[in-house]
């Protein structure tokens, strides 16, 4: 309760500085609108609902692309860790792609599938993909040989070592590389929808787009607001968790 | 299956080695870790495998253990011819090998759900009773890194326990402990083999450990592995690690560790010192 109490007054001094400037009048407050202005455009954007129908557009696509891109690392990660020939491959492969900018499959993703939520879908699987691939594989690579080795005296092997030895064994990694996925995967989704206006549904990156095509400083600046909101509360509802039962049974926690 | 049935020591196995070989690849040509290992190991026998680092010992409790293969000969238990791991030959390593993201009433069920023909009460209970009887009854639910290297080592001999094998196969499993838990544990490790009636067979470096815990200890000889001699302990149990016969049995033990090897053993030693 205390740190919710200081996160709360942090935000709060910054929104005093904030206001602070405004009222200095340095800069035109079509540039740095006011705190005010903001929470008004914020409040008209909730009564209206296009801000409820931008975000869950926004979360719909970032939630499909990040699962199903999951749901397809996972195993190759642990494929890439088991087989050799997967790793000197796909392994270099996902390597080189996790260090591209995911937002350089934009282009890509318009050609091949036009300005649909095909797009879209794509973009986020393709930024998670790759560095939830090299997270599963280096983290069961770190596995410590002993425990499949305990596992195997005990009578477990195969598919069954690597479900209930390997993998969670690999677990610190892979939620660190979960992590790194979702950060992606949430960056290349708004670089293409401030980038592509897609026809079937209008999320967050476009009404940051059109804030920015209308002077509509307060739009922006609420829209950020709202994005960093959403990457805060996807933290502390999908990662924390995570992160704490992690802690607790490796004892890593300080 | 009832927590009679399963909480009922099994009959401990014959284990027989017979010429076993192992040869390592390094990167010119093979080393030779064991050369020629042929050993009988009695029903419920405690075997001290003895040597210093090197000699092949690990290697040796592996091949035992099925983890790794001879190059020549076999491993008999029971007869049957040794393959690959099996639930009558538990192992327990120097480290405890326990899985941190369980807790130590689950890693001991880890064993046990690998067990046809349990039920989850069953199992549960086989658990909690292996767990009662190396004193650890009120951890269940402790995470491992919660636990001292003794107690972990504890948890790791109820897991080796719980799925009732013939066999206990032990890696230096007190090597990282301090003298004050190993001593506890020696006691402890004797009570259970006496309750539990398992063979056991033991490596380690440790000469007064071996001398305290074996009915026989088997020294062997480095590079490559052989065994060198042989000396029955017909000392009382329970053993105290620092009695003076264990003591003194030690010494003579050092004393053809050291050197006697090369030229031979000297006459009077062998069985019965």
């Amino acid at each position: 309760m205390k740190r919710t109490l200081k996160a709360l007054v942090f935000f709060g001094v910054l929104l005093v500085a904030w206001q602070a400037l405004v009222a200095a009048r340095i800069w035109s407050p079509v540039l740095v609108p006011s705190p005010a202005s903001v929470g008004r455009y914020l409040w008209e954007a909730v009564t209206d609902g296009t801000l409820a129908s931008a975000t869950l557009v926004t979360v719909q696509r970032l939630g499909l692309g990040y699962v199903a891109g999951l749901l397809l690392a996972l195993p190759l990660g642990l494929l890439t860790a088991r087989f050799q020939l997967l790793a000197d491959t796909l392994g270099l492969l996902a390597l080189g792609l996790q260090a591209l900018p995911s937002v350089c499959w934009v282009p890509l993703a318009l050609l091949w599938f036009g300005q649909t939520e095909g797009a879209m879908f794509f973009v986020v699987v393709m930024g998670t993909l790759w560095s939830v691939i090299i997270a599963t594989d280096s983290g069961v690579r770190n596995v410590p040989p002993i425990f499949a080795r305990a596992a195997r005296t005990m009578g477990s092997r195969g598919l069954h070592t690597w479900l209930r030895v390997i993998l969670p064994a690999a677990l610190p990694y892979i939620v660190g590389g979960m992590k790194q996925g979702w950060a992606f995967a949430w960056r290349s989704l708004m670089a293409a929808e401030i980038y592509v206006t897609i026809l079937s549904g209008f999320g967050l990156g476009h009404l940051l787009h059109y804030g920015r095509e209308l002077h509509a400083m307060e739009q922006v600046i609420g829209i950020m607001i709202v994005l960093l909101a959403i990457g805060l509360l996807a933290d502390k509802i999908l990662f924390s968790p995570w992160e704490r039962f992690l802690h607790r049974r490796w004892g890593t926690a300080r | 299956m009832t927590l009679a049935s399963e909480t009922q020591a099994a009959a401990p196995s014959k284990l027989s080695l017979r010429g076993v070989e192992k040869h390592f690849r390094v990167r010119r040509g093979s080393v030779q870790a064991l050369d020629n290992i042929s050993l009988e190991i009695g029903e419920g026998e405690f075997v001290c495998l003895l040597g210093p680092s090197g000699c092949g010992k690990s290697t040796l409790l592996n091949i035992v253990a099925g983890l790794e293969r001879a190059d020549a000969g076999q491993v008999l238990c029971d007869g049957a011819p040794v393959v690959e791991p099996g639930r009558d030959r538990m192992v327990m390593f120097q480290e405890s090998a326990l899985f941190p993201w369980l807790d130590v009433l689950d890693n001991v069920l880890f064993s046990l759900r690998l067990k046809p023909g349990l039920g989850r009460r069953e199992r549960r209970e086989v658990a909690e009773f292996y767990l009662q009887l190396v004193g650890l009854e009120k951890f269940h639910h402790a995470f491992v890194h919660e636990l001292s290297g003794g107690m972990k080592q504890r948890v790791a001999l109820a897991r080796a326990l719980a799925s009732n094998p013939r066999v206990l196969l032990m890696d230096e499993p007190f090597a990282a402990l301090d003298a004050l838990t190993r001593e506890q544990l020696y006691g402890d490790l004797q009570r259970i083999w006496r309750e539990r009636r398992k063979t056991i067979v033991f490596v380690t470096h440790n000469v007064r450990e071996a001398v305290c815990l074996g009915d026989r200890v088997v020294l062997l000889s480095p590079h490559p592995g052989r065994i060198q001699e042989e000396f029955q302990i017909r000392l009382p149990r329970p053993r105290e690690i620092n009695d003076v016969d264990v003591a003194h049995h030690a010494t003579l033990i050092t004393a053809a560790l050291r050197g006697y090897g090369r030229s031979g053993p000297p006459a009077p030693q062998g069985d019965g010192i």
